[in-house]
């Protein structure tokens, strides 16, 4: 730079006219700086005794200049400062407004699930509905869906759903189901009295149906009697062995109600056609939360009145000996008669794999109670029939359940490496496996999950990045009477072109073509299978999104920041890694292809390696801010200059990013989520479509045996 | 002889875009090339240099870039750029057709 004072007055006076442009002004007083050192290099080498005033001579007057300069630059400032304007009234608050939409997103898919972790399945129903539907329901459907939720009570809440629906009874025995909830809690002779009430009503509108008979007679056994077990000898579980009757008359009126029910043609409770309608009203999923929220309402609905069936089971057969005891032969026989149309009702109804466990669990408890009862009233032929038959009942869940335990499922290792987590976690208990081919949808599903988060994790880094640019050139903006004020570099098309071609796009399609295109990416093991892999793929695209942006802007800025004369401090950590970013691209980039074994040590580092490695990057990302904020004055104007200058850049990267990846991940995700037909809950029955199979599976094989053996319906 | 600041000022941008069509090259050392080629016979004011070459930057006729030579110092470099090639052409052609008819009015016709 010039040291002489009238060198700096020429220039100073020359450029008064830009002030305007800040940069404009430094660039082209540099030009003249320049120029007026090589004048005063040819004067010097001339002899000249004064080679600044004759370099200044030769330059004219600065006025003139100053006008000519202001003149042939007017234009040139206009553009500059609607590009500034415009980067600062659109770029950055668009950029805002993305990654709040990102997050938004975000909040709304995992916020369902969020606040229901660790509640009972009703809460899905209450909790924030995940987007697209809740704006799409109508204030029926609303009810249909989540009852009254102003009411108190959950069994009130449902009963808003029968009460605008008075002769519907799919909705009356979803309130049932509830109600019973509530008096199994609170056995108080008002609410039983309400329950009575409330059955009778129910008796009216549907009075074929057993259940109504069946939940009077449990609700009244509440308090008539208990039933006591003792261990078996051979089984070593707990058997019914003697009723201790607390309100002889109460047991009585319990058992009429529920010889009443037996002599009813069926007995449905209208679970799955609630669950059904309810998940037609949600209509398909179309995210994962989406489905995750499905299963929440069908979990809400279903699975009433097990263990009242159960109770009335055992203690209809261990009542049946009380009367045999009392010498009421003919009742005793009648109701031992009639009972096993109970567990048959129960199966015809039901359609999940609790329900047929139940179903099974009532024909085992049968098998050990009632054959002995038949002995006791002489009848040891009927006994012995007996026995055959619930023997033949029971035999598919026993080789069902004797299959699980021994010997391995086929597709089961297959499973467990290619399937989806999800259902990893769900299918096991079942014991059955569906075929490799409809894997591939729930496990490339989960994949794209992670890179929906990993996304939205880069653009929230990028705008907390873009704040602390912020609070840098805010720090300077103010430092020093306002000499360093930061300039806003203005980089040209073909430099904003670069910087978000190599920072976004290229990285990010290069990403999406290895992975979804070429085997070396291994998706077509499960996402932990492929831990190693994929956390080298995604620390390579999210290293290379954030390295070359930050890189090519800092380049820009820095060349500029020289050719203006910025005073810039050594970046030695930075050249180092700029000399070696092929280098460091190439290693990682081999690393994507080796060929590994998911029990290596390599296979089990990387995961903690590239947790470290981001968690040593953050870190540096703060050192670098602090230094940034706090460094020496000299270098004010630059940090300033480099932090403003970013801004946009990275401004631009979220919105690319935003705009681009977060809407092809969530059309993706869709696609997939549709695809998945295994892990869709099944209005027919069961959270998953295998254990729908297995439920009509095992439902039919104990239906067909009651069939054969000519039980009564 | 010393040119008229009018006539110079006519001549200005020709001149620039063709010393620019050579090559690229710094605002010093078009000033000297000016002088050099002309034998002095143009006094350029070298502070008006500067206005003209932004002039005909934001008019897309020539480009600028700063590089840094060996020793270090950077200077700002002009490029011509497609346009300012047609445009030189074109004030190549008008100077040509300009001079000759003032040549004709001032000497008469060229003999045949």
């Amino acid at each position: 730079m010039n040291a002489d004072p009238r060198l700096e007055t020429f220039l100073d006076q020359a450029t008064t006219g830009l002030k305007a442009d800040r940069e404009l002004q430094l660039d082209v007083r540099h030009e003249l700086a320049s120029h007026l050192d090589a004048a005063q290099e040819e004067a010097r080498a001339g002899g000249q005794p004064d080679p600044e005033a004759a370099a200044l001579k030769q330059m004219g007057a600065a006025t003139e200049i100053a006008g000519d300069l202001a003149a042939a630059n007017r234009r040139r400032m206009t553009v500059r400062a609607r590009i500034r304007r415009t980067i600062s009234a659109l770029l950055l608050p668009a950029a805002v407004l993305v990654a709040a939409w990102t997050a938004w997103q975000i909040w709304e898919d995992v916020a369902p699930m969020a606040m229901c972790v660790g509640k009972e399945p009703e809460s899905f129903a209450y909790a924030k509905t995940p987007r697209g539907i809740a704006s799409s329901l109508s204030p029926d459907q609303r009810l249909v869906l989540f009852g009254d939720p102003t009411r108190k009570d959950p069994a009130a809440q449902q009963r808003a759903i029968w009460e605008a629906h008075p002769e519907n009874r799919v909705y009356l025995h979803n309130y049932l189901s509830h109600n019973h909830q509530v008096w199994d809690e609170s056995h108080s002779e008002a609410s039983l009295a309400q329950t009575k009430s409330i059955l009778a009503q129910a008796a009216t509108l549907d009075p074929g149906n057993a259940r109504v008979d069946y939940l009077l007679a449990g609700s009244l056994l509440k308090n008539a009697a208990k039933v006591e077990t003792t261990q078996d000898a051979v089984s070593k579980k707990n058997v019914p062995s003697k009723l201790l009757i607390q309100d002889r008359a109460r047991l009585d009126e319990a058992m009429n109600a529920l010889r009443q029910g037996l002599q009813k043609p069926e007995y449905r409770r209208y679970a799955k056609e609630m669950t059904a309608e309810r998940l037609a009203t949600l209509g398909p999923p179309d995210s994962f939360a989406g489905n995750l929220y499905r299963i929440g309402i069908a979990a809400s609905t279903i699975l009433p009145d097990l263990s009242n069936l159960r109770e009335l089971s055992r203690v209809s057969v261990l009542y049946a000996g009380i009367l045999i005891e009392e010498g009421r032969t003919a009742e005793a026989e009648a109701l031992l008669d009639a009972e096993p149309r109970l567990t048959l009702q129960l199966a015809r109804d039901s359609f999940t794999l609790i329900d047929v466990l139940v179903v099974h669990g009532l024909l085992e408890q049968n098998l050990k109670l009632a054959p002995p009862m038949w002995e006791k009233l002489g009848h040891p032929e009927r006994a012995e029939a007996l026995r055959r038959d619930l023997t033949r009942l029971v035999a598919p869940g026993r080789d069902w359940r004797a299959k699980r335990k021994t010997g391995k499922p086929p597709n089961e290792d297959q499973f467990m490496q290619h399937g989806s987590r999800f259902a990893t976690m769900l299918m096991p208990v079942l014991g059955e496996f569906p075929d490799p081919q409809e894997l591939a949808p729930g496990r490339e599903l989960e994949y794209v999950l992670v890179e929906r988060g990993l996304s939205a994790c880069l653009i929230l880094l990028f705008t907390g990045a873009l704040f602390a640019a912020g609070l840098v050139a805010l720090r300077w903006r103010f430092s020093r009477g306002g000499a360093s004020a930061p300039l806003l570099l203005v980089p040209g098309p073909a430099a904003a072109a670069r910087i978000v071609l190599y920072g976004a796009l290229l990285p990010v399609l290069g990403y999406w073509l290895f992975t979804r295109y070429l085997p070396v990416a291994g998706r077509e093991w499960n996402i932990l299978n492929n831990l190693a892999r994929l956390c080298l793929q995604l620390m390579m695209v999210a290293g290379l999104v954030v390295g070359l942006t930050v890189r090519l802007t800092t380049a820009a800025v820095r060349a500029r920041c020289q050719a203006l004369g910025v005073e810039m401090p050594d970046e030695r950590l930075y050249k180092y890694i700029h000399n070696r970013m092929l280098g460091i691209i190439s290693v990682s980039g081999v690393l994507l292809v080796l060929p590994l074994s998911s029990q290596s040590f390599y296979f089990r580092a990387v995961p903690f390696a590239a947790a470290g490695l981001t968690g040593l990057c953050l870190l540096g990302g703060v050192t670098v801010f602090l230094r940034y904020l706090f460094g020496p004055q000299r270098f004010g104007l630059y940090y300033g200059t480099l932090a403003r200058s970013l801004m946009p850049a990275l401004a631009a990267v979220v919105i690319v990013i935003g705009t681009l990846a977060g809407p092809l991940l969530r059309l993706e995700e869709r696609k997939l989520v549709r695809e998945d037909t295994m892990m869709t809950v099944s209005p027919e029955g069961g959270f998953t479509r295998v254990e729908c199979d297995l439920v009509q599976r095992l439902r039919q094989q104990i239906l067909g045996v009651a069939e054969s053996q000519g039980v009564k319906k | 002889m010393e040119f008229s600041q009018e006539l110079i000022k006519g001549t200005v941008v020709p001149v620039i875009l063709k010393l620019l069509s050579e090559q690229e090259r710094y605002g010093y050392e078009i000033m000297k090339l000016v002088n050099e080629r002309t034998d002095n016979a143009f006094v350029w004011k070298e502070g008006t240099l500067y206005p003209w070459l932004h002039r005909l930057e934001g008019e897309g006729l020539i480009t600028s870039e700063w590089i840094a030579s060996p020793e270090g110092r950077q200077r700002k470099y002009y490029r011509i750029t497609r346009r300012g090639l047609a445009m030189l052409k074109t004030r190549t052609a008008e100077w040509t057709a300009f001079s000759r008819a003032v040549n004709v009015l001032l000497f008469g016709p060229a003999p045949a």
